[in-house]
């Protein structure tokens, strides 16, 4: 097999590369290296935009040729993202009114609780004792968000607070500490050649 | 038999409400007074306290007007304050797409036109990676991004002679939508304060940080925003909702009680 592509290339390109980071960032050794190395990620990012065109093109290219369920959907897909796309680069007017007349509105609409409505409406009902508390908390949170709060009750306020402070908060310390144990064991196994989910393999 | 209302029927009907509860401070302002939280304080105060000279790096993740971009508009006020003085420097830097769409309307609202552009302010524009992005700013920002966000060497702008790498930052401020962790990870800790301008759902993920040290203040859009507003006596976007947020979340309230009393009653009937 040629030598491209077999993994250890890539793995090994990827051990040495992260071990040189840490050993930059706790000597402070090579920090030169180290930032090109940390810009070289940046130009990487770049392309990202450029994939994610191919791939939003590519899917809605095959939905439009096989004419799947909501194709029409793919036409207003690619007129928008054609005129935005020129407007932005030859025509300023145009732009500012996609922006101010289509752009803002329609971010303000969608997230104005529209979104929300229907997880209220459809998704807050006490099945049991524990959704209950759930549902009360979610309640006393709420009135905690808005000025409207300490006219009903300063002593629901004073609830609110205590459920921020402390059992979510706690909850939350569990789950911060837990993504970092979780993050220096990622990079443990990577190390150790065990993580290979960036070359595509599980 | 009792014909049972269609779902998307009832669905209409409760967003039909939704938009006629949100519109009536419109026509009767309620004027519910807005209480002033005591982080809203801090952060006040974090940016008061800034030594005369300092640069603050603003990274920008989410612009959404309605929602947090009315709390980073509040802080650019208060901080454009003391740019206008001369006594602050502003960076202003992105790492992900959003922001780029309307920010020059932004740039408007807080009329940054009419500062010294390259000496008073500095603009980035795009650093493309998330947190790599944030780490190779911290780092080295010459290395990270070239040129401004209109393709001017960085090395032509006097502001940016000054900006190096955090070291050199009075403060950061970072506004997003998500988890604190990148901007703790990359800017936190390490002498420089750091206010995050974050989404309300966010505040427990946030307090261990500031339990920590590590984020000295934060700002959420809605009341906080509001009393910040007030605090500053620069009435906006966050006041101007206080009173429609009031009243959809009374709406809201209301629907969830009444959803569960029908399920209920439903259920004993069955």
């Amino acid at each position: 097999m040629s030598i491209l592509r077999r993994r250890e290339l890539p793995m090994s390109l990827y051990i040495i590369v992260m071990v040189y980071l840490i050993f930059s960032n706790y000597t402070g050794i090579g920090t030169s290296l180290a930032g090109d190395i940390r810009g070289w990620g940046i130009a990487i990012a770049t392309f990202a935009g450029l994939i994610g065109v191919i791939n939003i093109s590519y899917l809605h290219i095959m939905k439009l040729y096989q004419k799947r369920e909501g194709w029409p959907y793919s036409i207003v897909m690619f007129t928008c993202f054609i005129v935005y796309f020129f407007a932005a680069y030859y025509y300023k007017p145009g732009y500012d009114w996609i922006i101010s007349n289509l752009s803002i509105p329609l971010g303000a609409a969608f997230l104005s609780g529209f979104n929300t409505l229907g997880v209220i409406f459809r998704g807050s009902k006490a099945r049991s004792i524990w959704s209950g508390l759930i549902l009360f908390s979610v309640i006393v949170t709420a009135l905690l968000m808005v000025s409207l709060g300490p006219l009903i009750s300063p002593s629901i306020l004073d609830i609110a607070r205590w459920i921020k402070d402390y059992p979510t908060t706690g909850v939350f310390r569990a789950v911060t500490i837990g993504i970092g144990i979780s993050i220096l064991m990622l990079v443990v196994r990577a190390i150790l050649g065990m993580e290979k989910s960036y070359l595509g393999e599980l | 038999m009792k014909k049972k209302l269609k779902q998307e029927y009832e669905d209409s009907i409760a967003a039909f409400l939704f938009i006629l509860v949100a519109s009536i401070p419109m026509a009767i302002p309620l004027g519910i007074p807005i209480e002033v939280d005591p982080m809203t304080i801090v952060l006040h105060d974090l940016i008061e306290d800034i030594p005369d000279g300092g640069i603050v790096l603003y990274d920008l993740t989410i612009l959404n007007w309605f929602t947090n971009f009315q709390s980073d508009i509040a802080i650019f006020k208060q901080i454009l304050v003391r740019v206008r003085a001369g006594e602050l420097y502003l960076v202003i830097m992105t790492e992900t797409t959003g922001p780029i769409m309307g920010i020059d309307k932004a740039w408007d609202t807080l009329k940054l036109g009419e500062l010294d552009y390259g000496t008073q302010w500095v603009y980035l524009g795009l650093i493309p990676g998330g947190e790599a992005a944030e780490a190779a700013v911290a780092s080295d920002v010459h290395a990270a991004k070239t040129t401004d966000h209109y393709g001017t060497p960085l090395s032509e702008l006097p502001l940016m002679d000054r900006f190096h790498s955090l070291e050199d930052l009075a403060l950061v401020v970072t506004g997003m939508n998500t988890s604190p962790d990148p901007p703790c990870r990359q800017f936190g800790g390490k002498g420089v304060p750091l206010i995050l301008q974050n989404g309300i759902s966010t505040i427990p993920l946030m307090m261990p940080y500031v339990e920590a040290g590590i984020i000295q203040a934060y700002m959420t859009p809605g009341l906080q925003t509001a009393g910040y507003e007030k605090v500053q006596g620069d009435l906006g976007l966050a006041t101007s909702f206080a009173d429609a947020q009031s009243t959809t979340v009374a709406y809201a309230l209301v629907l969830m009680l009444g959803t569960n009393l029908v399920y209920h009653w439903r259920k004993r009937k069955t």
